[in-house]
């Protein structure tokens, strides 16, 4: 008998600070990303899509009142030229990405799981160190006056220096350079998932290794291939510095347009808009990612 | 009867591992026959060298009386069906089906109505443009034997192919395999660690253990049989007893047990002094309260076990041996602590002559401890 009035009282007590305690650990973990995410993500985007709204009078200044008349003019002609631009140069750099990070994954893929991980903490590793130290050595590497231009002549096996940076090109290097690590990560994520099974079952079946490449392989590394040109397309619309170091202000991007707006023409609300509209490309190109069986968590890393 | 696959002197190893030592068999054509043994035993692995992805690191494999050791696994007139159905996930059914096909050549108008005739006897008509997803297990099961058997092979491999369905559905599978093989008199090389599977579909049966034959043979004879006390103790149930043959005479032979002896018939093949293994299956032992003429052992009834068709009893001899016998399950049981003997056709006895490595001794088997445990005292 004793033993069950005790039973009776214990628990209730202990569900009940059980509870609390449960309830407070849970808004303990989740309370600091949630300040975090609301000051530094959710105020700035609504500040932007508000901002994006209002008008400007004519020095520059915010005038609360609502106009459409900023998306107008994100479309407005010398604007178009711009994306096209950028699209280009976006493009180009996915699908040098792709080029070289496709085999390298497939590369990595069929090593042994010690080597597998070295190699993938190789790919991320740079990344560590600041983005634009690493264009500059880029230049201090390719400029008329930079290390292989000089070595380069002094074997005499040019006489006039090479223009590889200051232009598209350097563009195009830059952007490669920096989103290679988020086409190589995706993708070896996919490759590694195929079951080695499939390529035995292709095999015993006579398929060919080209075969193989193209009928099991390539297909099923589709999600990865694609969030990976998600992953290294988008940010290339945005990365204004990219072009600032290595375009040598020889070519406008969509970035570049942006940050013109915020610091030379203080157009904050075109600025804004602009931004909205680059914010809305990526939903829909995230959308179409997931109605194509695209893995969200693919773009997160792990 | 023509030869389809030979293995003579194969080894494999693994780095310093020792995985296969020293197979030798021979697989008739139209035949189904069973690699059986536990996990480990390299059977999967002799399977992988048949079908090519694998080489052997010594010895030859012939197909057809050609060598095909170091042959890719598409110059081998050899398909697999894979444990987990290996079924390409992008592709639909008829496209799995179909891609034997499509590897070798044959155009879109031509597979179709091939992928058709191969469904049908898979009796999964209509299936065709169906997603993978959208199937059980079982017709997973029958589309993978359909995309394996398209290219027309000569020998059709199945690594352990029903281990992932349930029980039911396993057993409906085994008969349906059986009769596909009976049909399509194509040779199957089925490698399972099922001992009931084995018994119930193959024609002849390869028991392996620790990478080497233990013995070769048709079901009944390796029941009835069995060379090895490995053999005897895998396939089915049985009473191993370890011993010394200590007495020929004309009528009978005498084997010292611990504690005791058991009478063998006189025409076994053994001399004074040699130690042998003697099996008995639970089944053919039998137990009486009132002395019997002939061969007897004094025993208690220690436990009963019913099991529907059979009852299941362990009784305990006077050296402290629990011996497993079965009986009808209508049969009337003797009560728990209850003496009496238990005998056996002398015909019975399967005499198995031990070799140093091969010696059987209750303690070497935990399933044998086990019982003598339940028994008690």
């Amino acid at each position: 008998m004793e033993k069950s009035i005790d039973s009776e009282n214990v628990p209730i007590t202990k569900t009940k600070s059980h509870y609390f305690s449960k309830t407070l650990i849970k808004w303990g973990q989740i309370l600091p990303i949630s300040i975090w995410m609301l000051l530094l993500v959710v105020i700035p985007l609504m500040y932007v899509l508000i901002m994006s709204f209002m008008s400007r009078d004519f020095y520059g200044g915010i005038v609360y009142k609502f106009t459409l008349s900023n998306f107008a003019q994100v479309f407005a002609g010398q604007n178009l030229k711009i994306y096209a631009q950028s699209i280009g140069i976006g493009a180009v750099s996915t699908v040098v990405c792709l080029l070289i990070a496709y085999p390298f994954a497939m590369f990595i893929a069929q090593k042994g799981p010690v080597a597998k991980t070295i190699l993938m903490a190789l790919v991320v590793v740079p990344s560590v160190s600041n983005s634009l130290v690493r264009l500059f050595s880029w230049i201090t590497l390719l400029r008329k006056t930079g290390v292989v231009n000089t070595t380069l002549e002094h074997l005499g096996i040019i006489h006039h220096p090479l223009s590889m940076v200051y232009n598209t090109g350097g563009i195009v290097l830059g952007m490669v350079y920096l989103l290679l690590m988020f086409m190589i990560i995706p993708i070896f994520n996919s490759l590694d998932r195929i079951d080695h099974n499939l390529i035995e079952a292709a095999e015993d079946l006579g398929a060919t290794k080209w075969q193989i490449l193209k009928e099991i392989v390539i297909p099923l590394s589709k999600p990865g291939i694609f969030a990976g040109c998600i992953m290294v397309f988008i940010p290339s619309l945005g990365y204004f510095f990219v072009s600032d170091v290595m375009g040598g202000g020889t070519s406008t991007m969509m970035g570049n347009l942006i940050e013109n707006q915020f610091q030379t023409s203080r157009n904050w609300p075109l600025g804004s808009a602009i931004s909205v509209m680059l914010i809305v490309l990526t939903l829909v190109l995230l959308v179409l990612f997931q109605r194509r069986g695209g893995d969200m968590a693919d773009l997160g890393g792990r | 009867m023509k030869e389809m696959i030979r293995l003579s002197s194969i080894k494999k190893n693994y780095g310093d591992v020792k995985i296969i030592k020293d197979l030798n068999f021979t697989v008739y054509e139209g035949e189904f026959l069973t690699m059986l043994g536990p996990s480990g035993c390299g059977k999967t692995t002799t399977l992988r060298m048949i079908a090519g992805f694998e080489e052997p690191t010594s010895g030859e494999i012939m197909l057809n009386e050609k060598p095909v050791s170091n042959l890719p696994p598409y110059k081998r007139k050899i398909n697999t069906v894979f444990q987990n159905y290996a079924l390409f996930p992008h592709l639909t059914v008829a496209q799995n089906v179909g891609f034997g096909l499509k590897m070798a050549g044959v155009p879109k108008v031509k597979r179709g109505p091939q992928v058709e005739k191969m469904l049908k006897l898979v009796q999964l008509e209509g299936y065709g443009n169906r997603k993978l997803d959208q199937l059980s297990g079982g017709q997973k099961q029958r589309i993978a034997i359909a995309r394996a058997l398209i290219n027309h092979p000569q020998v059709l491999l199945l690594d352990e192919p029903l281990s992932a369905l349930d029980l039911k559905l396993r057993k409906q599978m085994q008969l349906e395999l059986k009769r596909l093989q009976r049909k399509l008199g194509i040779t199957f090389v089925y490698v399972t660690h099922d001992q009931e599977e084995a018994l119930m579909m193959s024609d002849r049966i390869a028991v392996m253990n620790k990478g080497h034959l233990e013995q070769i043979a048709d079901p009944r004879t390796l029941y009835e049989q069995p060379k090895t006390c490995f053999v005897a103790n895998f396939i089915g149930e049985s009473n191993i007893f370890y011993g010394k043959v200590s007495e020929i005479t004309k009528t009978d032979t005498k084997v010292t047990i611990e504690n005791g002896y058991l009478t063998l018939q006189s025409d076994k093949p053994v001399f004074e002094k040699q130690i042998v293994n003697i099996v008995i299956r639970p089944e053919k032992v039998k137990f009486s309260t009132t002395e019997v003429p002939g061969f007897h052992i004094p025993a208690t009834v220690a436990e009963h076990y019913y099991a529907g068709n059979v009852n299941k009893s362990v009784l305990r001899l006077p050296n402290g041996m629990a011996l497993k016998m079965t009986s009808a399950g209508d049969q009337k049981l003797p009560e728990i602590g209850k003496s009496g003997f238990v005998y056996w056709e002398l015909a019975d006895a399967i005499l198995i002559k031990t070799t140093s490595d091969d010696v059987f001794k209750a303690v070497d088997n935990p399933d044998f401890s086990m019982v003598n445990q339940m028994g008690g005292d």
